[in-house]
Order: C-alpha cells, then structure tokens, then sequence
C-alpha cells in the first residue's frame, strides 16, 4: 500500500495505549521518558525518501509494514530504544505515523517481537478514525 | 453455522462453563464484540502468553496488547482511539493523572526547554563567530540543513551523538554547545529518585550485588583512636 505522502505540514503523529506503557518498563523515570518523547516529536518529519528523521537512523521492516526508528542512548538516555511505527491514515488530508511501541535496543527483535507489534497495527487499523 | 452433536461437545467445556465468574464473563464478551480480526490478535497474543520462550518483556507487551483490544478507553479530545502525541505532549503537566505530581511534571518539561534553548543560542554564536553556515555544519556532522535549522529553532531536540558531531565539526567543546552533558543526567536520575522513591531493576541488581560481596580481604592499618578531652 503506497504511503500517504504528508503535505508539508508534516505527519501527525499518534500513539497507542500499549506503547505508553511499553516506554514505561523500559524508562521508569518521567525525566528520560520526556526525553524519549522529545526524540519521538520529530517523526513529524518523517520522509521516506531520507535516511534520517532530522538525526535519528530508521529503517523498514520488509513485508510487515512497519518502520523503527532508533533513539541512541548516551547522556540523558541510558538505553537505546528502537520504537516501531507504521503509516495509518483513514483521512487521507490528514497523513498519519502511529507510535505502536518500542524495545530497549540490545533486545532482541525476531518473528515473536515483530508478531507482537504487527497486531497492534492491526488493532489500529480498525479502530482509528 | 455448523451444528455439533451434544455427544461429541467436549466434556471438560461444560465443566469450564460452569466455573466462569463474573469477570472471565466479562472478558469473553469483550472477545467476542471485537472483530474477526481483532480476536485473532487477542489468540495471537494468548499464544505469546503461554510460549515457554517468551521473556517477561514480551509478556508485558502482550498483555498490554490485550487490555487494549478488550478495553476500548478513548481519552477525551484525542478521537475514538489512540492519543494525539503532540497533544500529549503539551498536556502532559496540565492533565497528568497525579494532581500531586503535575508540578514535578511542568519543572521537568521547562527543564528540557531550557537546555534546548541553551543550545540554540550558543550554538548560533558558535556558527557566527566561526562564520560556518547551517548548510557547512550540516555537510560536516552528515545530516541535512533542514535538521539543523530545526535544531536551532528548538523544533527538534539534538542527540547526544550529534551534539558531540558538532562539537568535533566546530573544533569546540561539547559543553560549550550542551553545558553539563554528562552531570545533568546524573543529577537528574538521582533527584528522580528522591521524588519517585522507587528503583530500577538495575539500581536495585546493584545494590543487591553490592551488599552480597564478602568483606574485601586486605590489611588496613588501625585508626589511630581519638583521644578524648
């Protein structure tokens, strides 16, 4: 499925409930949380046709539908976190990136993991409006 | 439908049926008003719960996968399902949940704000007395301009490792750009502490592994005892 090419006002971006919680495990604190979140806004900018979202790394899972984009830990973040995204917009005026989750970075991210976070994208999939 | 003979019902199902209470009830009426394709994520997820190589991680994952395709609990301005993150964001001292804590919340949040703002404005001097432009510094750390306008207009906040790209492409020191990079952090998690009062996994792992170590096996000199006046 072609992605809804965001019209220069950027993506909005939205997030689910089990990805809250999943950031929540991974950083107890509110203070690194809120620093992942800052990270998070700039998926506003998202393009698939760059190699950056402004200077974080992303890739794409093939076949699944599902995108990550890396936070890198060091100073303020003692772990990295790959955080999983997908496009959904059901108003195609208004281009879509939902935030599904994340997993700390040196875990590992095989068909269970991924398995896991394409069926929230198929819980988004219908609910969203 | 296809109808089964009441003989050939499983035994054991009448007995399950009879020990239901109100609460599995409850969950297996939720299961069944989702849709076919939702009921297979919430199998799906079961079959997670039960593998015996699943880590606890992923059983977390699984069942917060669950709670929300069972408990549909739209938050008010934010749609019928899922949160604006933007909105989320900026309300996130305004309406936490904790009355008690919007005000820790709203001193972190301006916290953020203010680094990033000291990092633009020094930033900006740095460029303007070396004479670099935006597009030159982007060309050296390997991004594009676009990003380091956005950085500059605290639109977008700076990684570490970009910070210390730039440091290296303007010959200056990381903390000329982001004052305290390493000790912010560090004050931070231990002020975090003493407001939250809980550790993390790792926190406590080391302060178990710590108070477990035998007695260090070498001869110190006794202290010379004070005399008392």
């Amino acid at each position: 499925m072609p992605i809804t090419k965001e019209n220069g006002d950027g993506w909005q971006v939205r997030i689910c409930r089990p990805a809250f919680q999943d950031f929540h495990a991974i950083f107890p604190r509110y203070y690194s949380r809120s620093v992942l979140n800052r990270q998070l806004l700039k998926l506003r900018w998202w393009s698939p046709d760059e190699p950056l979202v402004v200077d974080l790394k992303w890739d794409c899972d093939d076949g699944c539908g599902l995108f990550h984009v890396f936070v890198e830990p060091g100073g303020e973040l003692a772990t990295g976190v790959r955080v999983v995204f997908f496009e959904h917009s059901p108003d195609p005026h208004r281009p879509t990136l939902w935030i599904l989750g994340g997993v700390r970075i040196d875990e590992e991210f095989e068909a269970r993991q991924k398995w896991l976070f394409y069926g929230r994208s198929v819980i988004v999939k219908e609910r969203a409006d | 439908m296809e109808t089964m003979e009441l003989k050939d019902f499983p035994k054991d199902a009448f007995r399950a049926i009879l020990n239901i209470d109100s609460k599995q009830r409850e969950l297996i009426h939720r299961y069944l008003e989702c849709s076919d394709d939702v009921q297979s994520v919430v199998r799906s997820m079961f079959a997670v719960l039960e593998h015996s190589l699943t880590t606890n991680e992923d059983r977390q994952r699984a069942i917060a996968t669950i709670a929300d395709a069972l408990f549909v609990n739209p938050l008010e301005g934010h749609g019928n399902y899922g949160f604006d993150f933007l909105t989320a964001e900026r309300d996130a001292a305004r309406k936490h949940e904790q009355v008690e804590r919007r005000h820790v919340v709203a001193a972190r949040l301006d916290q953020l704000d203010s680094q990033e703002a000291t990092f633009a404005q020094r930033l900006r001097k740095i460029l303007d007395e070396k004479n670099v432009t935006q597009e030159e510094l982007a060309e050296r750390i390997d991004c594009t301009q676009s990003a380091v306008s956005k950085m500059l207009s605290r639109d977008a906040r700076p990684q570490r490792k970009t910070i210390l790209k730039m440091a290296q492409a303007l010959n200056v020191q990381p903390t000329d750009l982001w004052p305290n990079l390493e000790v912010a952090a560090i004050l931070d998690s231990v002020s975090d502490f003493f407001v939250d009062r809980e550790l993390t996994d790792e926190q406590a792992k080391a302060i178990e592994a710590a108070s477990s170590r035998p007695p260090a096996k070498f001869k110190t000199r006794e202290l010379p005892s004070r005399k008392r006046k």
